[in-house]
C-alpha cells in the first residue's frame, strides 16, 4: 500500500501566510466574517470573545481542503506542513498565532482553555498551532496529553507533520510517541525529526515489535527498519539479513533500506550477492547504493 | 428507507445497538444533555459528561455510521440539586457555541419546584442568546399541569414558538402543544409513555405536522430501535412510505436545522471507518474493522 509522505516541500513562509490561503480557500463572504474577527482581536480582549471566535471558527470558514499541501510553515519550534490542512484548522491556527502576537501575556491561558474546552477538531487545531507559537515547551502537557488519545486524527495532528515532538520531547516520551505511531498506524514517513531523534532504547523496543508482529503472522511497516538500523541491537543486521532474501519484495525493500542505514561493512558479500539475483529495480537501486558505500568506506 | 431518532441517551448504550440501530436505517440522533441515573455531585462531572457529547459519543456513533448530533442542558431533576445547579448554568454558554450541538435541553419541569422553573427560565434565556431550538422535557407526574406551566413559561421568555420541541407528550398532553407553534415529540416506550399503536393513533388524529417520534432510550428498559417499529406500525395502518418519511426523518431534522448547524450531509452514505480509535479506547475488541 503507497503511503502519503512528507512531500515536495517548498521554502517556508511565514505564518502569516495563513491569512491568504485561507482567503484564496473560502468564499468572500465567509473570510470577510473571519476577518472581522481577527480584526477584533486587541491587547485587552476578553478571554470569552476569544473562545467564542476559536469555537465558531468552523461554522465561518467550513471544514473544506485548505489547499496547501506543498506550503510549510516556519513556526518557533520548527517548520509545520500544512499538507492535508483544512479550512477550519488553518481558521484556528490563525487566530492563535495573532493572539500571540497581539496579547503575549493572554496566550497561555487561552491555549489552555481552547485545549481544555475544546471538542476533537478544537483540539486538533491547538496541537497544530503548537509549533507556531513563541516559547512551545510551555505547551508540552498538552502534546502529552494528546499523545494519550487514540482517536486517529487527533493523534496523528501531534505525531505526523509536526516538528513539535522531536524539538520538545525528552528521549522517553519522544520514543513513547514513535512506538505509538506504530500501534495505531500512523505513516511513520510522516513523523518528522526521526533521523535526529534515533536512540538505542528506540531500537530496542522497535525490533521486540518487529519479532513481536512476527510471532502472531502481521506485518509491521517498512519504515520500522530505519530507526532499528540507526543503532542495530543483537541480532538486527542478521534479520535484515534474513529479510532481503524473502519472497515478497516489499519486504526486501524494507531490509535494503535498514542495511543502507546500517552501513555495516560486514553486510558488503550479502548484498553483492542479492544485487546479482534480485529482480525488483526498486530494491536493486537501494542494494546497490549501498554496494557503493560501503566499498568507497573500506577503500 | 432511513430514519432520524431525535432523542436517545447514547451514552448508556452499547455497541450491538449503534450496529442494530444503523442496520434498521437510522442515519441520525440527537442525543440530549440528561442525568445519569444518579445525581452528580460536582460541576466537574458535568464537564466531562458535556465533553464526552461532543468527543467520544460523537465518534462511537460515527464508527457506526450514524451522525451524531446533542444538546447542552441542565436537566430538571439536577437543578434541584444545589451543589451543582448554579455552576452548571455559568458553563453552559461555552459549551453552547460547540459545533454539533443543536439544541438547548432537555430543560423543563420534573417536580415542578422554584429551582427547577429558575433554570428552566434562565436556559430559555441562553437560546435566545445563542439563537438555538430548545428541547423540553415534562414530567412523569403531575403531566398536564407541568404541560401548561411549561407553554405559559416559554410564551413569557419570547422564545419562539416554532424553535420549541416540547416532549413525551400524550393523548392528554398533545391538544395542549397542538395548540401552540411548538413541535410535538413522543417517546415511544416499552410499557411505559406511549406505544407504536397509540402513536399511530395519534397520527391519523392530528396530522403530520410537527410531529415528532423517538426511543427515548437510555440506562433503563427502553428500546433503541423504537423509531423504526414505529415505522413498521404506520405502514401497518396504510400511511404511505412518504408519510413514514415526514415524521420520523424530515420533521426532526427540520427541527434542529433551525440551529443551523445539523448537516444533511453528514447522513448521505457515511464514511465509516472502525480502525479509528478514540482517547486510548476502540469499539472493537479484536474483530477485523469495518470500512464503507
Amino acid at each position: 500500500m503507497p503511503r502519503a509522505t512528507l512531500g515536495a516541500m517548498t521554502a517556508c513562509v511565514n505564518p502569516e501566510s495563513l491569512r491568504q490561503l485561507i482567503q484564496q480557500a473560502v468564499p468572500d463572504a465567509a473570510f470577510r466574517a473571519f476577518s472581522d474577527q481577527l480584526e477584533r482581536l486587541q491587547p485587552d480582549f476578553a478571554l470569552s470573545a476569544f473562545l467564542g471566535a476559536f469555537t465558531s471558527t468552523a461554522r465561518t470558514l467550513g471544514r473544506k481542503p485548505l489547499g496547501a499541501d506543498e506550503v510549510c510553515l516556519r513556526g518557533a519550534s520548527g517548520d509545520l506542513p500544512l499538507a492535508g490542512a483544512t479550512t477550519d484548522v488553518a481558521g484556528r491556527m490563525l487566530l492563535l498565532y495573532a493572539l500571540a502576537q497581539v496579547a503575549p501575556q493572554q496566550l497561555t491561558a487561552a491555549v489552555k482553555s481552547a485545549y481544555e474546552e475544546g471538542d476533537s477538531h478544537e483540539k486538533l487545531a491547538v496541537m497544530r498551532a503548537l509549533p507556531l507559537l513563541p516559547e512551545g515547551e510551555r505547551f508540552i502537557e498538552i502534546a502529552l496529553d494528546i499523545g494519550r488519545v487514540n482517536e486517529l486524527d487527533l493523534f496523528s495532528s501531534l505525531a505526523a507533520r509536526n516538528p513539535y515532538p522531536s524539538r520538545h520531547y525528552n528521549e522517553l516520551a519522544w520514543n513513547k510517541l514513535y512506538m505509538k505511531a506504530v500501534f495505531i498506524d500512523v505513516p511513520l514517513a510522516q513523523i518528522i525529526g526521526v533521523e535526529t531523534r534515533t536512540n538505542p532504547e528506540l531500537a530496542r523496543m522497535a525490533l521486540e515489535y518487529v519479532e513481536q508482529q512476527e510471532s502472531a503472522g502481521r506485518r509491521f511497516p517498512n519504515e520500522i527498519w530505519l530507526v532499528i538500523a540507526a543503532h542495530p541491537p543483537k541480532g538486527a543486521v542478521g534479520k535484515l539479513l534474513g529479510y532481503l532474501s524473502h519472497a515478497v519484495a516489499d519486504l526486501r525493500l524494507g531490509a535494503a533500506a535498514g542495511l543502507e542505514r546500517a552501513a555495516e561493512p560486514r553486510t558488503l558479500s550479502f548484498l553483492q550477492e542479492r544485487a546479482s539475483v534480485e529482480t525488483d529495480e526498486r530494491v536493486r537501486a537501494v542494494v546497490e547504493r549501498t554496494i557503493h558505500k560501503l566499498e568507497q568506506q573500506r577503500s | 428507507m432511513h430514519f432520524f431518532d431525535p432523542h436517545i441517551h447514547m451514552t448508556s448504550r452499547t455497541t450491538d445497538d449503534y450496529e442494530a440501530m444503523a442496520s434498521a436505517g437510522i442515519v441520525g440522533i440527537v442525543e440530549p444533555a440528561f442525568w445519569l441515573g444518579q445525581p452528580r455531585t460536582q460541576v466537574g462531572s458535568f464537564i466531562d459528561y458535556f465533553s464526552s457529547l461532543i468527543g467520544w459519543e460523537r465518534f462511537r456513533a460515527k464508527q457506526f455510521g450514524i451522525a451524531h448530533y446533542c444538546t447542552m442542558g441542565l436537566n430538571p431533576k439536577e437543578a434541584n440539586d444545589p451543589r451543582v445547579a448554579d455552576a452548571v448554568l455559568e458553563l453552559l454558554p461555552r459549551y453552547l457555541q460547540k459545533d454539533g450541538v443543536v439544541a438547548v435541553g432537555e430543560i423543563g419541569y420534573d417536580d415542578i419546584t422554584p429551582a427547577e422553573e429558575k433554570a428552566f427560565s434562565a436556559q430559555l434565556e441562553l437560546a435566545k442568546n445563542a439563537n438555538l431550538p430548545v428541547l423540553i422535557h415534562t414530567p412523569h407526574r403531575d403531566k398536564k399541569k407541568g404541560t401548561e406551566r411549561t407553554i405559559a413559561v416559554v410564551r413569557e421568555s419570547g422564545v419562539p414558538e416554532e424553535h420549541v420541541l416540547i416532549d413525551h407528550n400524550n393523548e392528554e398532553t398533545l391538544p395542549l402543544v397542538k395548540e401552540t407553534g411548538c413541535w410535538a415529540g413522543h417517546s415511544v416506550y416499552p410499557d411505559t409513555k406511549m406505544t407504536e399503536a397509540r402513536m399511530v393513533d395519534l397520527l391519523k388524529r392530528y396530522g403530520l405536522t410537527k410531529m415528532i417520534v423517538n426511543s427515548a432510550a437510555d440506562w433503563g428498559k427502553s428500546d433503541p430501535l423504537k423509531v423504526p417499529k414505529t415505522a413498521e406500525a404506520m405502514r401497518g395502518a396504510g400511511f404511505s412510505a412518504a408519510d413514514i418519511e415526514v415524521v420520523l426523518f424530515e420533521n426532526p431534522v427540520r427541527f434542529f436545522e433551525q440551529s443551523g448547524r445539523l448537516n444533511r450531509g453528514d447522513m448521505v452514505a457515511p464514511k465509516i471507518d472502525q480502525a479509528e480509535l478514540f482517547e486510548g479506547n476502540s469499539v472493537l475488541r479484536g474483530q477485523v474493522p469495518r470500512r464503507s
